[in-house]
């Protein structure tokens, strides 16, 4: 997983830095989110901690 | 060893070729490459790379061609109506032969790597035209020839036609996930994915969903593959498919490239971002649990998560194809480039899958920023993007270091995601450099 310090301080590569810390992503907060797009897309990033650099699927539909 | 009674069996090792052999032989498929794609087939030093310590990730998916032609005849099929035309020249359905070979060597790939679990994908043409009693056969093979170590998920991506009542119950029995495709709105879809007879499909498609859609079929419903067009509304798209209730669906862009653009690809401005923002908002502002996995890849991408799809990112592809003939391919959306594209020149029944992995279109698709064009690497949002779908980079006579054909579309679309996200995002769960941000 990309980390925040891979990105330089100030410019427009500041912007593009990682959106979310991780570790301040909890389950309380996800259920505060309840269940829309964002929120979804959320406990997926926690569930991929398992496997941070992903593999992409051939199958289009793979979750 | 899987006994085939009084079939002729060639055991899978009897016929090993060593890489050196590989490279000598490998002769046309190589030269062609050479030719069309410099990059990465002459270009990219695979040996200087494993030399500085990268490896290769091992295979996740592997896709079975179990039939070669297809009942429908869809005008814009990266598999019979655009450059590469192998189809002709393969056998229409795939022998037991091969895929018994297909099913040893992933299994040998499988415990060589440790792998706890594989997706077999079975694929086409139309993998029902198979037939029931061979998808049986087939998936019994595969589950006898992997270890119990690991988890073999099954799935099928159909065009839904075939998709009756009886197939669905055997695909139910044997646990094979379906995927269907259709295109949106009945007219569209009746004019793109047309039967052979120039009829429409939609009505056909539509009663396959909803049987999958039924309770009883639910675990057997993979989702719903979309590909965009712009002659349809996006919100109306997004509505009928949605309306289906998938677990998961997926727009995909035309395949194009620079050579061989499609619709309004290339044109000043960014036609297909339009559409997909307008669904994009759709889709965020319902809420209806329904997955998108371009808009999640993206999203996940914008919080610092890895893709899951070809389509935006950096991750690497798992995935290799075995064709009827025991051919050994590259994702075949490479169809859509140039005639041998996808080649390798390995044979299931004669080579490991780890060989397939040394290939430089394969290495090409898992070393992530190393694979794109300085103008990628300098750009932003390359994390995000990842330089989009790898078929859409090609230029002829130059390969596939290039922007995507789609480049200005994905900016656009990146961009809009992420000042939805940002503005959406609690603070509690933001990284500092965003402590405050609202929009780019």
């Amino acid at each position: 997983m990309t980390a925040i310090s891979e990105f330089g301080g100030g410019g427009e590569e500041s912007l593009w830095a990682p959106l979310v810390d991780v570790s301040r992503l909890s389950v309380p907060a996800l259920i505060e989110m309840q269940e829309g797009a964002l929120a979804l897309c959320l406990q997926r990033l926690l569930r991929d901690l398992d496997d941070p650099h992903g593999v992409i699927s051939g199958f289009g539909n793979a979750p | 060893m899987i006994d085939l009674g009084g079939a002729r069996h060639r055991e899978a090792g009897s016929r090993d070729h060593a890489p050196s052999d590989v490279v000598a032989s490998a002769g046309d498929p190589l030269k062609s490459h050479r030719h069309h794609a410099p990059w990465p087939y002459r270009d990219l030093d695979v040996v200087a790379i494993r030399g500085n310590g990268w490896r290769p990730t091992p295979i996740r998916d592997l896709i079975v061609k179990v039939h070669q032609r297809c009942n429908l005849a869809c005008d814009y099929c990266y598999v019979y109506t655009q450059a590469d035309q192998s189809w002709r020249d393969r056998p229409k359905a795939m022998s037991r032969e091969i895929w018994l070979a297909a099913a040893t060597r992933l299994a040998r790939h499988v415990r060589a790597h440790g792998l706890t679990d594989v997706r077999v994908v079975l694929h086409g043409g139309e993998p029902l035209l198979f037939g029931a009693a061979r998808l049986e056969q087939l998936v019994t093979d595969f589950e006898a020839a992997l270890p119990s170590s690991c988890v073999a998920t099954f799935c099928i991506q159909s065009n839904g036609v075939l998709l009756d009542d009886d197939m669905l119950a055997t695909l139910r029995r044997l646990k094979v996930s379906v995927g269907v495709s259709i295109d949106g709105p009945a007219a569209h879809h009746d004019r793109h994915r047309v039967r052979r007879d120039g009829s429409g499909s939609f009505s056909a498609v539509r009663a396959a969903i909803d049987r999958l859609a039924a309770p009883e079929n639910r675990a057997s419903f993979a989702g719903l593959l979309c590909t965009v067009s712009l002659e349809t509304d996006p919100v109306e798209t997004y509505d009928l498919l949605a309306s289906f209730r998938p677990p998961v669906l997926d727009f995909l862009l035309p395949h194009a490239n620079w050579q061989q653009a499609t619709g309004r690809v290339g044109e000043t401005g960014s036609p297909y971002a339009s559409w997909l923002i307008a669904a994009f908002d759709r889709w965020y502002q319902a809420g209806d649990g329904i997955r998108v996995r371009l808009f999640e890849d993206i999203i996940v991408g914008l919080c610092g998560g890895a893709s899951r799809s070809e389509q935006v990112g950096l991750s690497p592809s798992g995935v290799l194809v075995v064709e009827t003939d025991g051919a050994i391919e590259q994702v075949d959306s490479l169809k859509s480039t140039y005639d041998g594209a996808c080649a390798t020149g390995l044979d299931i029944r004669d080579h490991e899958l780890d060989l397939a992995l040394m290939n430089p279109g394969v290495v090409a698709r898992q070393i992530g920023l190393d694979a794109l064009s300085p103008e990628c690497r300098a750009c932003p949002i390359v994390r995000v993007c990842g330089g989009g779908h790898y078929a859409h980079r090609f230029k002829p006579g130059h390969g596939f270091q290039n922007p995507s054909v789609y480049c200005r579309d994905m900016d656009r679309l990146v961009r809009h995601i992420r000042d939805r996200v940002i503005a959406d995002l609690p603070k509690e769960v933001r990284s500092p450099t965003h402590a405050h941000a609202t929009q780019a």
